[in-house]
C-alpha cells in the first residue's frame, strides 16, 4: 500500500499539498473567531453542489422556468429539499459575509500587506450579492420577476452607461426568454467561474500573509491548522448546514403564481437582504432622488470600502472604517426592521384605532355620497379632502395630520398583508391547476383562462358597478350604492312615508350562486324580492339583493311573486319549494349536481325499466314542466314547450349558454326585451366581435366563475398508516 | 529519458542578439494579443447583441375597449392592453401585454389615459377609489386623479397616453413605455 502511495506522491507530490493544507500554522492557537472564511468556502460549496443538481431540473425560458421548477417542488422526491438547501444556504452566506467583512475590519486585517486580498474580498462580496440578484428571478414567479424588475430598472438610472446595462442584463427591450437565458448563464456559468478565481487568489493570498493574529493575554501555544481549527471549522459548518437542512424542511421555499407583465403585483419586495436598500430608496424624493438614493450612496459607501486599506492606516483612520462599518451594519439592521415593521404593522396590531380620522373620512365620504359632483369635496384627492374639511382651521388640520399620517401608514400594511394573501392564493391556486400537467403554452396560460382566477376580476371590471357578488355575510364583491335622490319625482320612494323623497334606482342583484336553490329561494320570497334598506343620513342603499335598487322594484314579477308566495300554507310551500328544485335544475349548475340528481330520479323511477334516454330526459322536462305550471309561470314565461309571453325565456335558465345569451344581449325578445333596465349588451354583434364589450373568451369566463364551473384538484386522501397485521 | 534530451535541458539558455529577441517579445505580444481579442469576439459580439438591434419605436395604437365599458363616473378604470408579443424565438397570440387606467367624465367624450407603470421603477400602479389615489404598491409613492405626485419617491407624474376616439365609439391609445426613474418622460 505504502508503495502504492509513494508511487503516486512521486509523481504528483500530494502529500506535500496536503501538508501545506493542513499543517498551516497557527500562531496563538486555533480560535472559533476564525471559523467564518471557512463556514463560506463550505457554503458556497454546498451552492456549487445543490446547484449543480438543480441544473439538472430547471429549464431557463418563459414557458419552462416555472414549470420546471413547480415540478421539482412538487414531482421530484427529494426536490423540495434540494431547492430548499440551496435557498437558505444563499441567505447563510449573505448573513456569513456581513460577520467576515465586519471581523476583517474590526481586526483591522485590511492594512498592508493584505490590501488585495482585502479588495478581493470586496469583490468576492459584489459576486454574491450577484448570485443573489440572479437567482431570485430564475423561478419566474411573480415575486422574483417584479423585484427582479425594479433592480433592472434601478441600474438604467446610473448617468451614461445605465441603459446598456439595462439593455444588457434584460438581453432585449422586455423581460422574457433572454432575460432568463442570460440570468441564468450568469448565474449558473459566469459568477461561479469569477468566484472560484477569486477564491482561488483570496486563498492564496490569505496562505502568504497568514492569519490576522489577535492578540491574547496571556499568549496562547501555536498550533495548526489540523485538526484543531479543523475541527472548529467542521463544527461551524456543521451547525450551519443542520440550520439550513431544518429550515428547508420546515418551511420549504414558496413559488408565487408564473410570472405576468400584465398582472400588477402588489406584494413586491425583495429577498430580505436587500429589504434595507427597498426601505432607503423610499426615503429619496424627487428628480435626482432614484439616483442619490440606489447609485450615489451606495456607490460612495463601496468606493469608501475600498478605500480602506489606505485610510485605516492611522489609528484615527482605522476607527473611523470601524465606525462607517458599525454605522452600515446598524443602518442595515434598523432599515430592514422599519421595512418589516412598515409592512406588517397591521398584523402586529390587528386593532389599532383610528375612529377619529375614519370618522371624519365617513363623513367626507357621505358628503361625497349625497351631494355627488356638487359637493365641495367632489374630484379631490383624501388630502385635499382634507385641507378642505379643515378650511380655516390650520391648528386642528396639523393636528390631524400626524394621525393621518399614522392611519394611512397603518391602510397601506393592510393592503400589503391582503396582497401578500391574495399572492399566496393565486400561487396555490397556479399550483393546482398545474397538477394535472401543464401544456406546452406554460402554467399562465393556465391560470388566464381559470375562471376561478379570471372571473372575480373581470366581474369587478364589468359588472360590480352595478351588480354585488357577495354571500350571505356580505363577503365578496361589494360595491357601495350612493342614494341618487330623484329630482322629478320619479322613481322608488326611500320609505313607506307618504310624501318620501324618492330615489332612482342604481343597483342590480346579487350573482352570488345565480340560480341555485338558495338564490332562487330568497328571489322567490316575496320579503326580499323588492326589498333595499335606504340610509338617508348616509346617503346609501343596502340589502337590495335581487329587485330592490332596480326599475324591477314594482314590476309584474314582484307582484306576482308578493301575491303568490306572500302567505303560503304547507302544501303552497312544498309546491314552492319543488318550483324551486326544478327551475335551478335548468341551470345544471356543477355545485348542484347530487340535489338536481335527486329531482331528476323522482321523475325517472316512474318510468318503466325499459326507457329510453331521450324518453328519460322528456319525463324530467315533464316534472320541472309540472313544477312550473302549477304556479303558472308560463303564462308568462317561455319555458321548453310552453310558450308563455314576453317575460324571460327559463328553458335553461342559468345553464352556461342561457347565461352567455342573456349578457350577450339582455335586450334580445327571448329576455327582458323592452323591460330591460339598466343592463348593456355586452356581445350582442356577433359578425363585428370586435365592437363588443366582452370577447367571447372573457364572456365564458364570467359564466364559468357565476355557475362555480371550474377546475378543482381531487381531494387527495391522506395516507393511512398501513395497520400492522394480525397474525392469529 | 534519453541523455542527450536531459543534457539540453540542463544547458542554458541560448542568449540570442538582443534585436532579435525584441522581435520575438513584439510578435508574441502581437499574435498573443491578436489571439486574445479573437477569442473574446465571437462572444462578446453575441452578448453585445440586444444594443446592437435596432429598438422597435414603432408607433402602436391599440384599440384597449369600447366607449360604452368606461363608465363616465370621473374614476379611473383598469383594462388591460391586449396585442400580439414576439419575445425571442415566441410569437404570442394576442394577450395581456400591459394595463392602462382610462377615465371618462360627462364633460369630455374622450376618456383620460395613464399607463398603469409606476414612473418611478416599473411596479403596476392601483387606483384606491376610497382614496381617490392611484398608489403604488412597491415604494408607496401616490398620485392624483389628474396624474401629478402626491407623496412617495417617484419622480414625475403618472405618465399619459395619447387616446383617439375612432368609429365613433372605439378607444385607441398610443401605447408606449417610458424610462422609469427620471424625471423627464422619454420613451423608451
Amino acid at each position: 500500500m505504502s508503495k502504492i502511495l509513494d508511487w503516486i506522491d512521486h509523481r504528483t507530490g500530494y502529500r506535500h499539498l496536503i501538508k501545506e493544507a493542513l499543517y498551516e500554522h497557527i500562531p496563538g492557537g486555533s480560535r472559533w473567531r476564525y471559523v467564518w472564511g471557512s463556514t463560506l468556502t463550505f457554503t458556497f460549496v454546498v451552492q456549487v453542489l445543490t446547484g449543480l443538481v438543480l441544473w439538472m431540473f430547471y429549464s431557463p425560458g418563459a414557458q419552462s422556468a416555472w414549470e420546471s421548477v413547480y415540478y421539482l417542488q412538487n414531482r421530484v422526491s427529494g426536490g423540495p429539499l434540494l431547492r430548499g438547501v440551496h435557498h437558505y444556504t444563499a441567505q447563510a452566506m449573505v448573513i456569513l459575509l456581513a460577520i467576515h467583512l465586519s471581523q476583517v475590519v474590526i481586526d483591522g486585517a485590511y492594512r498592508a500587506p493584505r490590501e488585495f486580498n482585502f479588495w478581493i474580498g470586496l469583490l468576492l462580496m459584489l459576486v454574491v450579492l450577484g448570485f443573489a440578484l440572479t437567482g431570485y428571478l430564475l423561478p419566474w414567479d411573480q415575486k422574483g420577476y417584479w423585484a427582479t424588475n425594479v433592480a433592472t430598472n434601478i441600474a438604467s438610472v446610473t448617468p451614461g452607461a445605465g441603459r446598456q446595462v439595462q439593455q444588457l442584463a434584460v438581453g432585449g427591450d422586455n423581460y422574457g426568454n433572454y432575460t432568463l437565458t442570460r440570468f441564468f448563464g450568469i448565474h449558473a456559468g459566469v459568477l461561479p467561474a469569477l468566484l472560484v478565481g477569486l477564491v482561488v487568489v483570496h486563498l492564496a493570498l490569505f496562505r502568504r500573509h497568514g492569519i490576522t493574529v489577535h492578540v491574547s493575554k496571556p499568549p496562547r501555544p501555536d498550533q495548526y491548522f489540523w485538526p484543531e481549527q479543523v475541527l472548529k471549522d467542521a463544527i461551524a459548518c456543521f451547525t450551519i448546514i443542520g440550520l439550513v437542512m431544518f429550515l428547508a424542511w420546515k418551511f420549504p421555499p414558496e413559488l408565487g403564481a408564473p410570472a405576468d407583465s400584465a398582472e400588477a403585483y402588489a406584494a413586491a419586495r425583495p429577498e430580505w437582504y436587500f429589504l434595507f436598500l427597498f426601505q432607503f430608496l423610499k426615503l429619496f424624493k424627487g428628480d435626482m432622488g432614484e439616483l442619490i438614493g440606489a447609485i450615489v450612496i451606495p456607490g460612495a459607501l463601496m468606493f469608501f470600502m475600498f478605500l480602506m486599506p489606505f485610510i485605516g492606516r492611522s489609528r484615527f483612520g482605522h476607527g473611523l472604517c470601524v465606525a462607517v462599518i458599525g454605522c452600515l451594519l446598524a443602518g442595515a439592521v434598523l432599515l430592514t426592521g422599519a421595512a418589516l415593521y412598515q409592512d406588517r404593522q397591521a398584523q402586529l396590531f390587528p386593532n389599532k384605532n383610528f375612529s377619529q380620522v375614519t370618522a371624519v373620512l365617513d363623513e367626507i365620504e357621505i358628503d361625497l355620497r349625497r351631494s355627488g359632483e356638487q359637493s365641495k369635496y367632489h374630484n379631490q384627492n383624501e388630502e385635499t379632502r382634507l385641507k378642505t374639511y379643515f378650511a380655516g382651521d390650520a391648528v386642528k388640520a396639523a393636528a390631524f395630520q400626524s394621525q393621518l399620517n399614522s392611519y394611512r401608514a397603518y391602510r397601506q400594511s393592510q393592503e400589503y398583508l391582503e396582497a401578500v394573501a391574495d399572492a399566496g392564493r393565486q400561487a396555490e391556486r397556479a399550483q393546482q391547476l398545474a397538477r394535472p400537467g401543464i401544456p406546452p403554452a406554460g402554467a399562465l396560460s393556465l391560470l388566464r383562462n381559470d375562471p376561478k382566477t379570471q372571473g372575480p376580476k373581470l366581474f369587478r371590471r364589468q359588472c360590480a358597478s352595478c351588480h354585488d357578488h357577495a354571500n350571505a355575510k356580505g363577503e365578496g364583491i361589494v360595491t357601495l350604492r350612493p342614494l341618487d335622490i330623484s329630482k322629478d319625482g320619479k322613481g322608488r320612494p326611500v320609505s313607506d312615508a307618504k310624501d318620501a323623497p324618492r330615489f332612482t334606482p342604481n343597483g342590480a342583484p346579487n350573482l352570488n350562486g345565480f340560480a341555485s336553490r338558495d338564490w332562487l329561494a330568497g328571489f322567490l320570497d316575496s320579503a326580499k324580492i323588492a326589498a333595499a334598506d335606504v340610509d338617508l343620513k348616509k346617503a346609501e342603499i343596502t340589502g337590495a339583493p335581487y329587485f330592490g335598487n332596480t326599475s324591477h322594484w314594482k314590476g309584474t314579477m314582484t307582484k306576482v311573486v308578493a301575491k303568490r308566495f306572500g302567505n303560503m300554507n304547507d302544501a303552497v310551500r312544498a309546491d314552492w319549494n319543488r318550483l324551486i328544485a326544478a327551475l335551478s335544475a335548468e341551470s345544471e349548475r356543477p355545485t348542484q349536481n347530487a340535489v338536481d340528481g335527486e329531482f331528476d330520479n323522482e321523475a325517472i323511477a316512474k318510468l318503466p325499466a325499459k326507457a329510453t334516454p331521450a324518453d328519460r330526459k322528456k319525463a324530467v322536462i315533464a316534472a320541472r314542466t309540472t313544477a312550473l305550471t302549477k304556479f303558472e309561470c308560463t303564462e308568462c314565461h317561455k319555458f321548453h314547450g310552453e310558450d308563455g309571453a314576453d317575460a324571460p325565456d327559463l328553458t335553461g335558465y342559468g345553464s352556461r349558454q342561457w347565461l352567455i345569451d342573456f349578457i350577450s344581449n339582455p335586450g334580445h325578445t327571448r329576455f327582458y326585451g323592452e323591460d330591460n333596465d339598466r343592463m348593456p349588451s355586452f356581445a350582442a354583434d356577433a359578425a363585428h366581435p370586435e365592437s363588443n364589450l366582452l370577447t367571447q373568451r372573457d364572456l365564458g369566463l364570467i359564466v364559468d366563475w357565476l355557475r362555480g364551473d371550474w377546475y378543482e384538484p381531487p381531494v387527495e386522501p391522506k395516507p393511512e398508516k398501513p395497520k400492522p397485521a394480525v397474525v392469529k | 529519458m534519453s541523455a542527450p534530451a536531459k543534457k539540453a535541458a540542463d544547458a542554458p539558455a541560448p542568449a540570442g542578439p538582443p534585436r532579435r529577441n525584441l522581435l520575438a517579445a513584439m510578435a508574441a505580444g502581437g499574435f498573443g494579443l491578436v489571439a486574445g481579442i479573437m477569442a473574446i469576439v465571437p462572444g462578446g459580439w453575441a452578448f453585445i447583441s440586444p444594443l446592437l438591434k435596432k429598438r422597435d419605436t414603432a408607433v402602436r395604437w391599440i384599440r384597449v375597449a369600447m366607449l360604452d365599458a368606461v363608465p363616465a363616473d370621473g374614476l379611473p378604470h383598469r383594462f388591460p392592453i391586449i396585442e400580439e408579443r414576439v419575445d425571442a424565438w415566441n410569437r404570442y397570440p394576442p394577450e395581456p401585454v400591459g394595463a392602462v387606467y382610462l377615465t371618462r367624465t360627462g364633460a369630455t367624450p374622450s376618456p383620460q389615459c395613464f399607463t398603469a407603470d409606476c414612473p418611478h421603477l416599473g411596479c403596476s400602479v392601483d387606483f384606491k377609489s376610497d382614496q381617490n389615489e392611484y398608489k403604488c404598491p412597491c415604494h408607496a409613492s401616490g398620485f392624483a386623479l389628474d396624474g401629478h405626485v402626491l407623496f412617495g419617491p417617484s419622480p414625475r407624474p403618472l405618465d399619459s397616453l395619447s387616446v383617439e376616439l375612432r368609429n365613433g365609439n372605439e378607444i385607441w391609445v398610443r401605447f408606449e413605455k417610458f424610462r422609469s426613474g427620471i424625471a423627464e418622460k422619454i420613451a423608451q
